[in-house]
């Protein structure tokens, strides 16, 4: 987990950083050289140049930037949907709550690339709007997981004294609920920050997310992959960074889970 | 049932065999591109390479030599008037079929592709009727004047088939009625085709031949050069240019590089603001960086492009006017415009997936930077940029659209009435430019032709210089072919590269050197 | 039992059909040209209007989606716009490719992340369980198409082992094509005894199954060793323990068989969206499967393509939960039903 720690802070800082860390910032905002393209690794190019004669390496910083805004953005807005949509279904329950179940098994059976698509095709392929996609078809887990645990905490008999009394469900919903679901979902957004990354990248591949000069790392890849067999230093370095800041995020999600989450405890001490 | 199994898996593999047996010379096509068939020879025109081997038009045409070689038909004469064309046909040309073809198969394929009235047959629409003056002998009277040969020569739309076996569903199903050398045999999903050679060919079989060819859908481009390295591949239209250097390093490997009639273009959108100012459109001609295009997007594999006609299609001229980079002048015609500061911001769109033009874009896009104007690069499928350009209200278009395009007939006045040409709905003037002299002229242009290239030529370059002048849209590239081939396959360089039939390979008059 | 059962099919059924609503909506709302992708590029107005009709696109949204809603039902699943042939064909066609890869890949993926996750739960906290879940992890924080193209440049390119793309050795393909009983190579080379083949076949897949096995393996080897340490904590375990009994029978018999359940779940909802997420391994690779071809048809909005695999998509998803769910409560009599 401390790993993960480390490497997540890393990615903030080069991200917050990437202008004063990137040898040739303005390559990331367009700037084009034919003269240099194609160079391999060297001093003056530690991951070489693109077939434009960009540094991949002030690229892949500048890429930083964008995937620390894509990945916290969609997360949050994939969590608000959720956690509201499933604290609705959960305390109000009854036909609402099915209705809202229904709609996650929609959302969930549905292919992310075909939303994608329709969802990038109507509003025009941009960054924006893929992780749009993302986020709509990222909300239901978060739904079903805030669901669950307000369903679990339902039952449990403090609420029930609490509601005897005569309590709010606002009120019991903020000082009860909230309190315990927070734990879960923030454990779940650490894991989810570097897969949301990871899948608007995957859409900047096929070209439905970010659009060029963007230095988005999934884009870097797909100009490379034409080439790659003999330049393959466009795809290596921000493929690479790109999985080391995911597994950063997965790493401190799992040893955030593994901290709080009460089940697995008993490791620690038995076994 | 067991038996049937015991019996049938032989059979189907000696059959396979015996199709593609060892002994025989194959050659391998890697194509870049899904085979996508289209197999009635009425309706399509999207996959030459296979189908040049397996139908034929009564005349083909050769821009290296501006020729024709007579296919079908071994000899024409055109009237004075340019109306009236009579073909004189080869005798003795059988249909894989079995069946003769003569005077009446060539009127009634041709009209029954006039029928069916999809893919290219509008190509056919000068002709009025078609008559058979003797078995040997077809004549056809045009309504108005028009050059026939160029027509009939076109890379869709003009195969001669078997009518009495030109069912739909018949070749649906996979069958040709073709007269050309090979006949088709079987095909996988979009990967994969074969063809193997028709023993009765008019143009009888020499050994050393190629005997079958298999077309493969190979999508990536290193995959690609490791087959043909290993000799498991003959032959591909296309590799990437920083392959290229390989391949030409390679003693078996030889790189065909030759002139194709696609051009690279973009077409600005002269009914929305801010483009539908023609000052401001010139200036923007002037800030494209043609030579880093050729030589980044491209790898030298283009020919700057003059005007509209691309290179080696007669009506090229050297005395078009062309736009260069020019950045002081740029400024100048900026500042004329209304816009000294620049200060504009554009859309364009370009294929999804298409590595070329989107660095053509993306070069463009930093030219125009220093001039302070904001260039929005959007990859999109076809259909959707298309229909984005179709839609009835033009300020939800586009601005520019990135497009190539290529004539269908090796004659420059369809392919420009297809771009510059008024038509409402658009359809293929992504410019949505309306002159209605520039649309009478190449009417005349047209009919000019049908007696006088010369002449045509020469009016056609005159219309391209009064267009160029407005410039809806701005001439980059002319595409240049680099294929390559293993280096003991031999034959006349028009067998490996055609302009007029693009990546369509004459397998007929290549051979494997021994 | 019974009520439960019809109660989920029913749900399922309104789900296929809002599933393929969505889609329908979807891909009409994209702006697209349907008609031009039908007749081509160079299509004048008069094949544009005539297929506008041949293809149904001049009636009404609602009617449209009647028909292709009855077609279903009947086996109609449309024609492909590209290539003008039936959709239903085209996917049969392509399915055996997709479904070897992935039984393969997801079996590796499966087998090596209970390994993975036994092992870890065996020594909790342990140097080696570090290490494993650290390996373990990266399987799910792996780009898969990043992964694919490195696989290919060092097994392929860099150390010549491998096959770069395809399912077989084009000239076995070409000139002593393995004859298709099952469309699996695999067997259909077995059947033929043509082993050269089955050895081209093998090699071929290795790549393209690793990087479909990554993320299973990562996914069973957490859950496994998450609930196995869960299972082994709970008091039923204790007491196993104070009875006597050895350790690798404790493990065996009873964290294990509890902890299978989950993994059939996960395995089935696995399933169906591994078999169009691979279209992305599938294209680097040039495998000819429905991951591939899915992807295409998105891209060229090849509408009725879209809607029949969207279609097959939500009906496998339905079933295999349903399916799912029957398991684990067979499985587990602790689990109620309805």
């Amino acid at each position: 987990m401390v790993v993960g720690a480390a490497g997540v802070l890393a990615f903030v800082l080069v991200a917050t950083l990437s202008d004063v860390i990137a040898p040739y910032p303005e390559d990331a905002r367009g700037a084009v050289r034919v003269e240099e393209r194609l160079q391999p690794p060297s001093f003056r190019h530690l991951f070489g140049t693109n077939e434009l004669g960009r540094d991949v390496f002030s690229l892949v910083v500048a890429g930083s930037r964008i995937s620390l805004i894509v990945g916290t953005v969609t997360a949050a807005a994939a969590v608000g949907i959720g956690v509201t949509l499933g604290l609705i279904a959960g305390v109000i329950g009854g036909w609402l709550d099915e209705l809202i179940m229904r709609l996650t098994d929609l959302f969930l059976s549905f292919p992310l690339l075909l939303l994608a698509m329709a969802i990038t095709m109507s509003l025009g392929p941009s960054l924006t709007n893929a992780m749009i996609a993302v986020a709509i078809s990222w909300w239901p887990s978060y739904c079903r997981l805030v669901r669950g645990e307000v369903l679990s905490i339902r039952e449990r008999p403090f609420i029930e004294s609490a509601r005897a009394i005569g309590a709010g469900w606002v009120r019991l919903i903020s000082k009860h609920v909230l309190p315990n679901v927070i734990g879960v979902v923030l454990v779940n957004i650490t894991l989810d920050i570097g897969l949301i990354i990871l899948t608007t990248s995957s859409l900047s591949f096929l070209g439905l997310g970010a659009q060029p000069p963007t230095p988005e790392w999934g884009l870097i890849i797909a100009t490379g992959r034409v080439q790659f067999l003999t330049q393959w230093w466009i795809v290596t370095f921000p493929g690479m960074v790109l999985f080391f800041v995911v597994l950063s995020f997965n790493l401190l999600g799992d040893g955030l889970r593994e901290r709080f989450d009460p089940k697995l405890r008993y490791q620690r001490k038995g076994g | 049932m067991k038996r049937w199994f015991i019996v049938g898996v032989p059979v189907i593999l000696a059959a396979a065999l015996g199709v593609l047996g060892v002994a025989r010379e194959i050659a391998v096509y890697l194509y870049s591109d899904q085979v996508l068939l289209q197999f009635d020879p009425s309706d399509e025109y999207s996959v030459t390479i296979v189908w040049f081997n397996v139908y034929e038009t009564l005349l083909r045409y050769y821009p290296e030599e501006d020729r024709f070689e007579g296919v079908l038909a071994k000899s024409y004469e055109v009237s004075e008037d340019g109306l009236v064309w009579t073909f004189h046909l080869r005798e003795g040309v059988k249909f894989h079929t079995g069946n003769v073809m003569d005077a009446y198969a060539v009127k009634a394929s041709i009209e029954r592709t006039i029928a069916r009235g999809m893919g290219a047959s509008y190509i056919w629409e000068p002709v009025e009727r078609i008559e058979v003056v003797d078995p040997l002998t077809v004549r056809f009277i045009l309504r108005e004047p028009a050059p026939l040969d160029l027509i009939v020569s076109s890379l869709a739309g003009a195969y001669i088939f078997d009518p009495q076996f030109s069912d739909h569903e018949w070749f649906m199903a996979g069958n040709d009625s073709g007269t050309g050398p090979y006949r088709f045999v079987r095909h996988t999903g979009l990967e994969e085709a074969v063809i193997e050679k028709f023993d009765e060919y008019w143009g009888g079989w020499q050994p050393g031949q190629i005997e079958a060819v298999i077309f493969k859908y190979v999508p990536e481009d290193n995959t690609r050069l490791m087959l043909l390295e290993t000799g498991a591949g003959d032959f591909t239209n296309r590799l990437a240019i920083e392959l290229l250097p390989k391949a030409e390093a390679n003693p078996n490997l030889k790189i065909i590089q030759g002139p194709t009639w696609i051009n690279s273009q973009f077409y600005l959108n002269t009914q929305k603001p801010p483009l539908d100012n023609p000052l401001l459109r010139k200036a923007l001609a002037y800030t494209v960086p043609y030579e880093q295009i050729v030589e980044a997007a491209w790898g030298g594999y283009a020919k700057k492009a003059m005007g509209y006609v691309p290179y080696t299609l007669w009506g090229w001229s050297e005395n078009t006017r062309t736009y260069t980079y020019n950045p002081d002048v740029a400024r100048i015609l900026l500042a004329e415009a209304g816009y000294p500061n620049g200060g504009i911001e554009l859309t364009l769109h370009h294929q999804l997936g298409d590595e070329y033009e989107r660095r053509t874009a993306e070069l463009w896009q930093a030219a125009l930077a220093q001039f302070n104007i904001k260039l929005n690069i959007r990859a999109m499928p076809w259909d959707a940029r298309l229909a984005i350009a179709q839609d009835p209200d033009p300020n939800k278009r586009q601005d520019i659209f990135l497009m190539y395009s290529w004539p269908l007939s090796p004659s420059p006045i369809p392919l420009l009435q297809d771009n510059i040409g008024t038509w409402v709905p658009p359809r293929l003037n992504l410019s949505y430019y309306s002159n209605p002299l520039v649309d009478k002229l190449l009417v005349d242009a047209n009919h000019l032709a049908a007696t006088n290239r010369k002449a045509a030529a020469e009016l056609v370059r005159e219309i391209i210089n009064m267009v160029l002048d407005d410039a809806p849209v701005i001439p980059i590239v002319d595409c240049q072919q680099a294929a390559v081939a293993r280096a003991d396959l031999v034959g006349p360089s028009w067998a490996f590269l055609n302009p007029a039939y693009p990546r369509a390979v004459d397998w007929y008059h290549i051979y494997r050197k021994r | 039992m019974g009520a439960y059962l019809l109660r989920r099919l029913v749900i399922g059924f309104f789900l296929i059909v809002g599933a393929t609503f969505i889609t329908f909506l979807l891909t009409r709302i994209i702006p697209s040209n349907p008609e031009t992708l039908y007749v081509g590029r160079f299509a004048t107005p008069e094949q544009i209007a005539r297929a506008r009709i041949e293809l149904g696109l001049d009636k009404p949204w609602y009617i449209q989606y009647w028909r292709y809603l009855s077609g279903l039902f009947e086996g109609n699943w449309g024609i492909s716009l590209r290539t003008h042939r039936p959709v239903t064909k085209e996917l049969l066609e392509r399915l055996p490719a997709s479904l070897e890869l992935i039984v393969v890949g997801m079996t590796l993926g499966f087998a090596s992340g209970v390994l993975i996750g036994l092992i870890c739960a065996a020594r909790p906290n342990s140097f080696l369980d570090n290490i494993a879940r650290v390996v373990a992890v990266s399987g799910v924080a792996l780009p898969q198409f990043w992964f694919a193209m490195i696989l290919q440049l060092v097994f392929g390119k860099v150390l010549g082992l491998l096959p770069l793309v395809g399912r077989i050795d084009l000239r076995i393909a070409m000139l002593n094509p393995v004859p298709q009983v099952t469309g699996f190579l695999m067997i259909d080379s077995i059947l033929a005894k043509d082993f050269s083949a089955l050895e081209s076949a093998l090699t071929h897949l290795v790549l393209p199954a690793l990087s479909v096995a990554m993320y299973p393996m990562a996914m069973s080897a957490r859950l496994i060793r998450a609930k196995v340490l869960e299972i082994l904590g709970e008091d039923f375990i204790r007491t196993a323990r104070a009875f006597g009994i050895p350790e690798h029978r404790v493990f065996a018999r009873h964290a294990l068989q509890n902890a299978l359940g989950p993994i059939v779940t996960m395995g089935a909802l696995s399933f169906v969206f591994t078999l169009i997420g691979t279209f992305l391994v599938e294209s680097i690779f040039g495998w000819p499967g429905i991951g591939s071809y899915t992807a295409e048809s998105i891209l060229s909005n090849d509408y009725p393509v879209v809607m029949s695999i969207v279609t097959v998509v939500s009906l496998a998803t339905i079933v295999l939960n349903l399916l799912a769910d029957l398991i684990l409560a067979w499985l587990d009599p602790r689990i109620r039903l309805g």
